[in-house]
Parts: C-alpha cells; structure tokens; sequence
C-alpha cells in the first residue's frame, strides 16, 4: 500500500511541461503531497502554465498543498535543513527542505529527480524515495502506458531540461532490471 | 545641485572609463551594463508612477527597472540609477518616481540629467544637430525630434525635456510635440520598439552578476540542482531552468 508521496518542484514539474500529470493521477490519484514551497516554485509568474495545471490537479483532489507551520517538528527540520546542513551536505533549495521534512516527519516516499544531489540526506534520514524514471517503471508495469510513450515522455522531458538518468526510457528500464536483479542477488 | 556641466562632466567619466565608450556614439546601455563587476539588471512591473530602484550593498549593486515603460524610458532609468550607484555617497536604497521636471529631490533632477548626457552627451546632441543641419530649435518639425531620439534611443518625453534643457526648443514648442508618437515614427519608418514596454516573456527578468554567482555555486558543487534553479527562477530566469521552446532555439549567423 503506497503511503503519501511529497513531490520535489523538479520531479512534478516534469511531468506538467509535458502535459503527461494524468499519468500521477491514475496511478498515485489522491496521495500526492505538494508542500507549498514547491506550490510556490511552481507559481513563477514567467510559467502560467505550471500553476495553472497544479491547480487542475488540486481541484481535482488528485494532489493536496500542504504547508509546514512554525514551531512543528517538520518546521524545525525544514529551518534546520535550510540553515544549518551538515557540512559536507549541498546547500538545498526550499522546495527540496520541505519535502524531506514532509516525509521525515509525517512518513511517506519523497519524489525528487536530482537523486545524486540529496543522496546524503535521503541516507541520512532513512527516506523512502523515487524518481520520475521509477514513476514511468511503474506505468509500464500497470500497463498505464507502452514504452513507446514512455520513450516519447522522456524525450520531451529531457527538452525541458529535467534531471533524467539516461538518454532514452528503454536504457533506463534496462538499468533498473539490472538494479533490481543485484537487489534481489540473483 | 550640482551644476549641468559637472553632471556632463560625469557622463563622459563613465562612458569613458567603465563602458569604454566615446562620446559621440549612441549607447547601447543594456549590453554594456552587464560588464560592470558586482552589478545585477532586474526588469519587473512595477506601479506606474514608478520608474525602477536600486539598491547598493557593500560590494553588490542592484537595479531595477520598470518593465511595463517604453523600451527608451527603461533605458533612461537605467542610467539615472547609474548616477545614484556610481556618483552619490551613502547610497543603499533609492525608489524613483517617474516624472520629470521641477517638483524632484536634488538627488533626482541630478539623476535625470545624468542620465540625459550619458545617453546622449552635450556634444553628441549639438554635434548631431549641426551635421544634420537641423537649423534652429523653434524651426523643427515633429519629425526633427524623432530622428534625434531615434538616434540616441531616449524616450520622446526624455528628449523633449533634454531640448529644452538645453534652450533648443521652448516650453510652448515641446508641448505641441507630444502627441501620436508612435504613429509618426513608426510612417517615417522606424521600428515602435522604443515607445513600447518589453515583451511580455521579458517583463520578469535579470541579467548580470547574480546569474555569473549562481551558475558559480553549481559548478562548483556547492548547491543542489534544486538550489540552483530555484535561485534562477527568483531572478525570474525560466529560460535557463526549462528549455523554452522552439523560438528559443540559437542562430548562429
């Protein structure tokens, strides 16, 4: 049972510029969190679009903003992780804080696409993660897509200049397998 | 106040010795501001009775313009806030009004004809009247004032006040040349882009040492790929963060 997914601006971001965020709703429809830095990076007066398709989504139910209040845990974390990161630790963007204080706190999976950039926090504190490669693994195997379309996702992903992992999906499918074959050791 | 000399005086410094320009030639103030170390352009809408700002704090300059005025006007503010930043003391944060003329601060009537000789000096402006034979101010046609601010690319309400500033054209001839700009410039053959506000894709953006600071941070592996484009999107630099579309694409002719 998937629990709640907080989305980084990055990953739900790739998925609204190339129009493919039914794809979220059929397979996570009411258990995407949006912290409301992300909301807010995704309000940028220079990209109506972006705002006006999270909105959709909100009005839909399929997502749900929500917001870290002061003086909670998930603030203290979010201060901290903007503020004072440990030191070996990149300096992260608000929209990356909240959504690892979300989930850190509250509990769920975090979807974020620069994997390489917060690996240390995700190690750190123990968080369940995903990428947009595996969000279309998942499509695939639901048969929520063919991987044709999902070839074709990548690609416009990758225009929009989105942190992807390899050129192509299939190339990706292919290192997943193998991830998941060494996973398994078999 | 200081005196129409000194501040010409000023203009030439600065056209000399930080754009490295002469002081005949129209300036094409938006590429050569992006070579002044520490300095940061933002063009945002503002309120209408503002023109832009700037802020000045230890070694960072800030200023920002009013993207919603005419492309000339822009301009014009941009050299006066250059005026504040570079020949004002104490300066950390000066928001300018748009108009012009008598009821401004010392400091700002200053600003203003700073900005007039930095964009056209006081022997550009004569010079290019005598070899264009223009004849005596209260003699030109609609069309004379045009060419000139075609020329040095001031704004038609900058140029009026700069002639009669300098007693080629009385009060009584600049306000019978006010009306339907656009329309006349645009029959003599000129492009409209200096009467009207920047594109709409352009009202939100920034050029200059902030962009340099934060792709600095990124190479050096300091921030987050997040990070980073986040600080872009603040300076409202979508086009660096998402590929735009194919109007974007580069011409390399």
């Amino acid at each position: 049972m998937i629990e709640k997914i907080f989305f980084d601006t990055d990953c739900l971001s790739a998925f609204l510029w190339v129009k493919n965020e039914n794809l979220l709703v059929k397979l996570y429809c009411g258990k995407i969190v949006v912290p409301e830095q992300v909301y807010r990076e995704l309000s940028h007066p220079r990209t109506p679009q972006l705002k006006q398709r999270t909105d959709t989504l909100k009005q839909n139910g399929a997502i749900s903003v929500e917001s870290i209040e002061i003086g909670t845990e998930e603030y203290k974390l979010y201060y901290r992780l903007l503020n004072n990161p440990e030191a070996e630790f990149k300096i992260i963007g608000k929209g990356e804080a909240a959504a690892i204080a979300l989930t850190k706190i509250r509990g769920g999976i975090i979807a974020s696409n620069n994997l390489r950039d917060i690996q240390k926090y995700v190690e750190a504190y123990k968080l369940e993660h995903i990428t947009t490669g595996d969000i279309l693994w998942e499509a695939l195997e639901q048969g929520v897509m063919t991987e044709e379309e999902g070839n074709i996702i990548w690609a416009n992903m990758l225009d929009k200049r989105r942190m992807l992992p390899s050129s192509t999906f299939t190339e990706f499918i292919l290192t997943y397998k193998k991830r998941v074959i060494l996973k398994k050791g078999i | 106040m200081k005196d129409r000399l000194e501040l010409n005086s000023n203009a030439i410094y600065l056209r000399r010795n930080i754009f490295n320009e002469d002081v005949f030639s129209p300036l094409d103030i938006f590429a050569l501001i992006n070579d002044i170390e520490n300095l940061t352009l933002v063009f945002y809408p503002m309120s209408d009775r503002l023109s832009g700002m700037c802020i000045k704090e230890s070694q960072s300059k800030i200023i920002a313009i009013n993207s919603k005025q005419s492309y000339g006007r822009q301009r014009f503010t941009t050299a006066h806030e250059l005026y504040h930043l570079f020949f004002e003391d104490n300066v950390k944060r000066i928001i300018c009004e748009k108009g012009m003329g008598i009821f401004k601060s010392d400091s700002e009537k200053e600003a203003d004809i700073f900005a007039s000789y930095l964009l056209a000096p006081y022997d550009a402006l004569r010079g290019y009247i005598e070899n264009n034979r223009l004849g005596g101010g209260q003699n030109w046609t609609f069309e004379d004032i045009i060419k000139i601010e075609q020329f040095f690319q001031l704004s038609h309400q900058a140029t009026l006040y700069r002639l009669v500033c300098d007693g080629y054209i009385d009060n009584d001839k600049a306000n019978l040349l006010k009306d339907n700009v656009i329309q006349r410039a645009v029959r003599m053959g000129y492009d409209d882009k200096l009467y009207r506000p920047s594109s709409e894709e352009k009202q939100y953006f920034s050029t200059g040492e902030y962009i340099k600071r934060v792709e600095e941070l990124k190479n050096k592996g300091s921030i987050t790929n997040g990070k980073y484009e986040e600080l872009l999107l603040d300076a409202f630099r979508t086009d660096i963060v998402y590929n735009p579309g194919e109007d974007w694409k580069d011409l390399y002719d």
